[in-house]
């Protein structure tokens, strides 16, 4: 049982930087995920800590010990591949076993351990078969159990759903969690599939470019994401943006996206003064975009909790979710999302009106793309219990 | 139908007149029933063929296999591998009458006191040993032990240019297998402990498995057919024959067609099992 | 068509006008030629052979003038001479022809005309041989006067297979016309199976007799005459430095004994005695083959050596068990031979005939036959034949059997019987034609009407020893049936190996001799 600790590491293959001064740490029995798009550096990173690459710089430890130039089959992990690497030439049993008796393990310990862990991923009936006897679940989960007959003290999984579908790939979801609990072990996880980061994780690392963009719990990088590319990463459908100018007018100050404007609340005004007359991108999830007709429970009211004017916007499409339905909105040389009630029937061609919850709205500073945030949210604080609550985790 | 016919005037028929030429004497004008065979498995020279087929058997194929499974391994790692494959290559690229040149040269010998062309013996004779005819004499290089039967330098320095010559060939089909490797189960064996020897001996050697099975069986009928070097390099003198160079000899040079014969058959009972074996475990890989 | 009728008019008019304005131009007694004599010589002729045509041309004008004289054969115009006759003179024209198809030809010159007769048909002559390279050329060069003169041409294909070929194309009915075997043996069978064309029935016998050893024709002879042989060599040769051995003081051995007792001195003097070298790829073992043939027919004679050749005498036979202990002598002996039996089975025999001209030299003899000329003159350009290099008569073994000698030479058979090959044959047979190559060098003519002066010095040493020999024998080994000499190869080289086995390699020898059958 150990945590990890990433201080200021970098990889290079040739020019390019794969992983760019990376600092993490990662606190013991923590499910931590690592997401980012693809070709971020997020399978470089969890390689180095696995030993599979060798550090340019920095230094990784596991617990306290620097492992650096610790071979990897002595740093106490075990690794998911996204392949799974199951050896085609051994059965099930011995695909699990092989770690253990290379160790020496002695036989009878071995078959107690992979039988439990067969038990455990429900593989029991498979172990005398060869790899290419199993479906791609039944694979998954025989990597998964050699990894964990090991006892790691470091559970490394790189994008170990990525091959199977989508229906047992929410399934798996929940066993990994649930298997998380179980073990009691520290987790890293890579994926580029943010919905997974989401679900799983206590904390999540996202990737862009090999540099850390944030870390924090799944609430906190959705609420409060710290620039634009996390904004945009973090949440599905992704947050719109707009190109807005700060403008102060008779009602106070305005976000002016010239077909339309909105007021900014109250609580932003300071945070946003310095950019009065000045440009900012302004982020609004689509589901913080409701139609008027049909506003959240609670919000029924103008001015109650949606500080906001009306926008009128034309329906491009509309796609039906069932429990909700996404519009693709046309306001001037604007377009953009609302994840809208589900009892809304606008049409194509239609015109709608729709409000936006300017308390969650997000500004970021349109050079350096980072977060303009007031100066509560500055601090270490929870935020806001009200936000907190409208949050509606993407399934 | 043609397919049948072509067969059978291609190949069965041959075969069968083969084996009924075995049975008769020199000129198959007379049946004696059994005594080509007795000759092939009884006369001293013919003994000493079969027995020289052994030792290329076992010789030249675990050489050229381990070798060539060595250059493979070796080459994957080093930095110019496509240089490094092609000069291990390049043996097999070129004419054998080329290599016999090229290993004629090599093993060239003086007497003592003479100025020695071959490049083992100048070297040999470099650092104060005695010149080796290589290609002549029996006993071990450099010692007066002399072993039994086919273990004689000049075998031995015959096998070698074979090995030479075909490392190359097991070098790129066991590279091209060990390419076909995905690195992820290296890595995940690594992860699970095992060094470089382990991951060798306990993932590459026995998922690689098929495709050294293919190529020892091609080394294997390789080395049990093998004439072209034994007859260029010693003509089969010096108790090197091997059984192709014997029948060539009992057909061309002694006119025995039955003795000839009876070495064809004996040659063909020896590959047709490995054939056999080669051809099912292809038709089992392909069913998988 | 009127147009063209009126084009076609106007036309014939130009030309009446052009022609009436040329022919009424005003030249005074322009130069005229006129023809006479016309004559064919000889009008009967083998094809091939060149006709001369001749005629007389005679200017009757006043001017000099420049004139085209066609020849016609056939009516078709074969060649027009151009000639200069001054005013009122004359000269002689002739035509060569070549005809190689038989038939009567017309000429016509003009207005004369006459006629000749071909007889016969010139052809390709066929000839099948081992020759490639330089000999091919000296060949080549050997027949180019016969070409010329006859008209016929030779073609030759060379092969290094030459028994397996001429087998193949016999069978198929398709041989040479000629082909040139490096020993009779082939010969033999091929005579008796009638193959092969009757050469007494048109070769001029006399003269045969005159140029031929009665020695040569025997041997040529199956009943009728088959062979004719040329280039020819003796093998009885035993290479040395003369320079050596005058600086050594070493005198040429005339005995085997004498033989040895040098031998042994040499290696008192810290030189070894022999170089022996019986590498030779496929064939390895022959050189030693040819020491033993040399020793058995200087120990043992001529008869015996037949016997052994025929196998009339068992492979066991003392008389072959002792030759090759002799050869064993040299070879086995400590000092004899550099690097010993395996010196010598590694050492291929070009190579081996060098070490007595290095220097200094790494042995002091090298037996082979007087073909090693070549090799030692091309490792050697700058060594002086007869004087740095040269070879004394293989010592005697005993006396009754004093300049006996063996050798090779080439036997010339035919058969197809046509004009061509007759001329060939006949071309082939003469002094004329062997001493050209004789004069280009690496060829001994057995026709004793080849001057000695055509050779080179070393080469007249063995034209004289193999004129001169009392008993002469073919190459033993390769008279022998093929698997028998294969075995005798073998045999040898598993002797110097391991000599004590050697009752049972002669043994093994005979069994496959006895199976020959
Ligand atoms: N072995 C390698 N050699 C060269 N470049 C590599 C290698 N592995 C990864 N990279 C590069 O490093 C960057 C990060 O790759 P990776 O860590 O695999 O990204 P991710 O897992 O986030 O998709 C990419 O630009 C990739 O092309
Ligand atoms: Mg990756």
């Amino acid at each position: 049982m150990a945590g990890v600790r990433f201080k200021n590491v970098t990889k290079r293959y040739g020019k390019v930087l794969a992983v760019n001064g990376f600092s993490l740490d990662i606190a013991d029995k923590e499910f931590l995920v690592l997401v980012g798009p693809s070709g971020s550096g997020k399978s470089t990173a969890l390689r180095l800590l696995a030993g599979l690459e060798e550090i340019n710089e920095g230094n990784i430890y596991i617990g306290d010990r620097l492992i650096n130039n610790v071979p990897a089959k002595d740093r106490g992990i075990a690794m998911v591949f996204q392949s799974y690497a199951l050896y085609p030439h051994m059965t099930v049993f011995q695909n699990m076993a092989f770690g253990l008796s290379l160790r020496k393990t002695p036989k009878d310990e071995i078959k107690t351990r992979v039988e439990k862990a067969a038990d455990i991923l429900d593989i029991t009936e498979l172990l005398k078969r060869k790899p290419r006897q199993l479906s791609g679940g039944q694979r998954q989960r025989v990597a998964l159990g050699r990894a964990i007959v090991r006892k790691p003290d470091v559970f490394l999984l790189d994008e170990p759903l990525s091959n199977l579908d989508a229906k047992l790939r929410v399934q798996t979801r929940a066993g990994l969690s649930k298997l998380h609990q179980r073990l009691g072990t520290t987790f890293v996880y890579v994926t580029h599939d943010q919905v997974e980061a989401m679900t799983m994780a206590t904390r999540i690392a996202v990737m862009d470019q090999g540099i850390i963009q944030q870390v924090g719990k799944p609430q906190e990088l959705y609420n409060r994401p710290d620039n634009a590319f996390v904004a945009g990463f973090i949440g599905s459908p992704a947050m719109n943006f707009f190109e807005a100018s700060v403008t102060n007018g008779p009602q106070g100050m305005k976000l002016d996206m010239d077909t339309f404007s909105v007021p900014v609340p109250k609580d932003r005004l300071s945070a946003l003064n310095p950019f009065l007359k000045k440009k900012i991108t302004f982020g609004m999830r689509p589901e913080h975009i409701h139609n008027r007709e049909f506003l959240p429970p609670g919000c029924e009211a103008d001015g109650d909790c949606i500080t906001a004017s009306p926008v009128k916007a034309k329906v491009e499409v509309t796609e039906l979710m069932g429990n909700e339905i996404f519009l693709h909105l046309v306001a001037g040389d604007k377009s953009f999302l609302a994840r809208v009630d589900p009892r809304t029937s606008a049409k194509p061609g239609q015109d709608i009106e729709v409000v936006f919850n300017m308390d969650n709205m997000h500004a970021f500073d349109p050079e350096t793309g980072q977060a303009i945030h007031t100066q509560k949210e500055k601090g270490q604080g929870e935020g806001k219990e009200k936000v907190e609550k409208s949050i509606d985790l993407p399934s | 139908m043609p397919a049948f016919l072509f067969v059978t005037v291609f190949l069965i028929y041959p075969v069968i007149d083969t084996l009924r030429i075995s049975f008769f004497n020199r000129n198959s004008t007379e049946f004696i029933g059994l005594d080509n065979y007795e000759y092939v498995f009884t006369n001293s020279t013919a003994q000493s063929a079969l027995l020289n087929n052994v030792l290329w058997l076992v010789l030249f194929t675990v050489l050229a296999v381990g070798l060539g499974l060595l250059f493979a391994v070796l080459s994957g790692r080093v930095r110019y591998e496509a240089m490094a494959k092609a000069a291990v290559f390049i043996p097999m690229a070129i004419s054998f009458v080329a290599a016999a040149v090229i290993w004629r040269f090599m093993y060239a010998y003086a007497p003592e006191g003479f100025t020695q062309i071959g490049l083992i013996n100048a070297a040999g004779t470099g650092v104060g040993l005695e010149p080796i005819a290589w290609l002549v004499e029996h006993p071990l290089p450099y010692t007066d032990v002399t072993l039994p039967g086919p273990l004689h330098t000049n075998n031995f320095a015959l096998v070698a240019v074979g090995v030479w010559m075909w490392t190359g060939f097991a070098m790129v089909i066991l590279s091209a297998g060990l390419k076909g490797i995905s690195t992820d189960i290296l890595e995940a064996a690594r992860v699970d402990g095992a060094g470089e020897w382990q991951i060798f001996r306990r993932i590459i050697l026995p998922v690689l498995s098929p495709t050294i099975a293919v190529v020892a069986t091609t080394l294997v009928i390789q080395a049990l057919k093998k004439f072209d070097m034994v007859w260029v390099m010693t003509a089969g003198n010096f108790e090197t024959d091997v059984v192709a160079t014997l029948m060539f000899k009992q057909m061309f040079n002694f006119s025995d067609f039955g003795r000839a014969a009876a070495l064809a058959v004996v040659l063909l009972a020896a590959i047709l099992p490995i054939m056999l074996i080669s051809i099912r475990r292809f038709r089992a890989q392909e069913e998988t | 068509m009127k147009t063209i009728k009126g084009k076609l008019f106007i036309g014939l008019v130009l030309i009446a006008v052009v022609g009436l304005l040329v022919t009424a131009c005003p030249t005074a007694l322009p130069a005229n030629l006129s023809v006479s004599n016309l004559s064919v010589t000889p009008v009967e002729v083998e094809a091939g052979q060149a006709v001369t045509i001749t005629v007389t041309a005679s200017n009757t004008g006043e001017e000099e003038g420049t004139f085209n004289i066609p020849l016609e054969i056939d009516g078709d115009t074969e060649e027009t001479k151009s000639v200069t006759i001054a005013a009122d003179d004359s000269t002689q024209v002739s035509f060569t022809v070549i005809r190689p198809e038989g038939g009567t030809y017309t000429v016509d010159i003009f207005n004369l005309s006459g006629s000749f007769e071909v007889t016969g048909e010139i052809g390709v002559v066929n000839v099948l041989g081992v020759w490639g390279g330089t000999e091919l050329e000296n060949f080549q060069a050997m027949i180019a006067p016969w070409e010329t003169e006859t008209g016929n041409a030779m073609g030759f294909s060379g092969t290094r297979d030459l028994i397996a070929i001429l087998t193949t194309r016999v069978a198929a009915g398709n041989p040479p016309d000629v082909a040139i075997l490096p020993n009779p043996g082939q010969m033999i069978t091929l005579a008796a199976d009638g193959e092969l064309v009757d050469l007494s029935s048109f070769l001029d016998m006399t003269a045969i007799n005159a140029q031929y050893a009665q020695g040569w024709i025997d041997l040529g002879t199956t009943n009728p005459l088959t062979g004719i042989f040329m280039k020819a060599a003796s093998k009885g040769t035993v290479w040395y430095n003369p320079k050596f051995f005058d600086a050594m003081g070493y005198v040429v051995p005339t005995t085997w004994d004498e033989m040895i007792t040098l031998s042994d001195q040499m290696v008192a003097d810290g030189v070894a005695p022999w170089s022996v070298a019986v590498e030779s790829g496929a064939a390895s073992g022959w050189p030693a083959t040819d020491w033993i043939g040399e020793i058995f027919l200087h120990e043992s004679g001529g008869d015996v050596y037949d016997q052994w050749v025929n196998h009339e005498i068992p492979w066991t036979d003392p008389a072959v068990k002792s030759a090759f202990e002799k050869f064993g002598q040299i070879v086995l002996t400590p000092g004899y031979v550099p690097g010993g039996a395996i010196g010598a089975l590694a050492t291929n025999f070009v190579n081996g005939s060098w070490l007595p001209y290095t220097d200094p030299p790494g042995a002091a003899m090298y037996y082979l036959g007087s073909f090693t000329e070549g090799f030692i003159a091309a490792q050697f350009p700058g060594l002086v034949p007869g004087e740095d290099y040269a070879f004394f008569p293989f010592p005697t073994i005993d006396p009754q059997f004093a300049g006996a000698v063996t050798g090779a030479a080439d036997v010339v058979v035919a058969f197809n019987d046509n004009p061509a090959t007759r001329s060939f044959i006949e071309y082939l047979a003469s002094a004329e034609a062997q001493q050209i190559w004789a004069e280009i060098g690496g060829f001994i003519s057995v026709n004793s009407n080849v001057s000695l002066d055509a050779y080179t010095e070393l080469a007249a040493l063995s034209a004289e020893q193999l004129t001169g020999a009392t008993i002469f024998r073919f190459d033993a080994d390769d008279q022998m049936p093929p698997a028998v000499q294969s075995a005798f190869w073998a045999g040898i080289l598993e002797y110097l190996q391991t000599p004590g086995d050697l009752d049972g390699i002669l043994a093994d020898i005979e069994a496959i001799a006895a199976a020959q059958g």
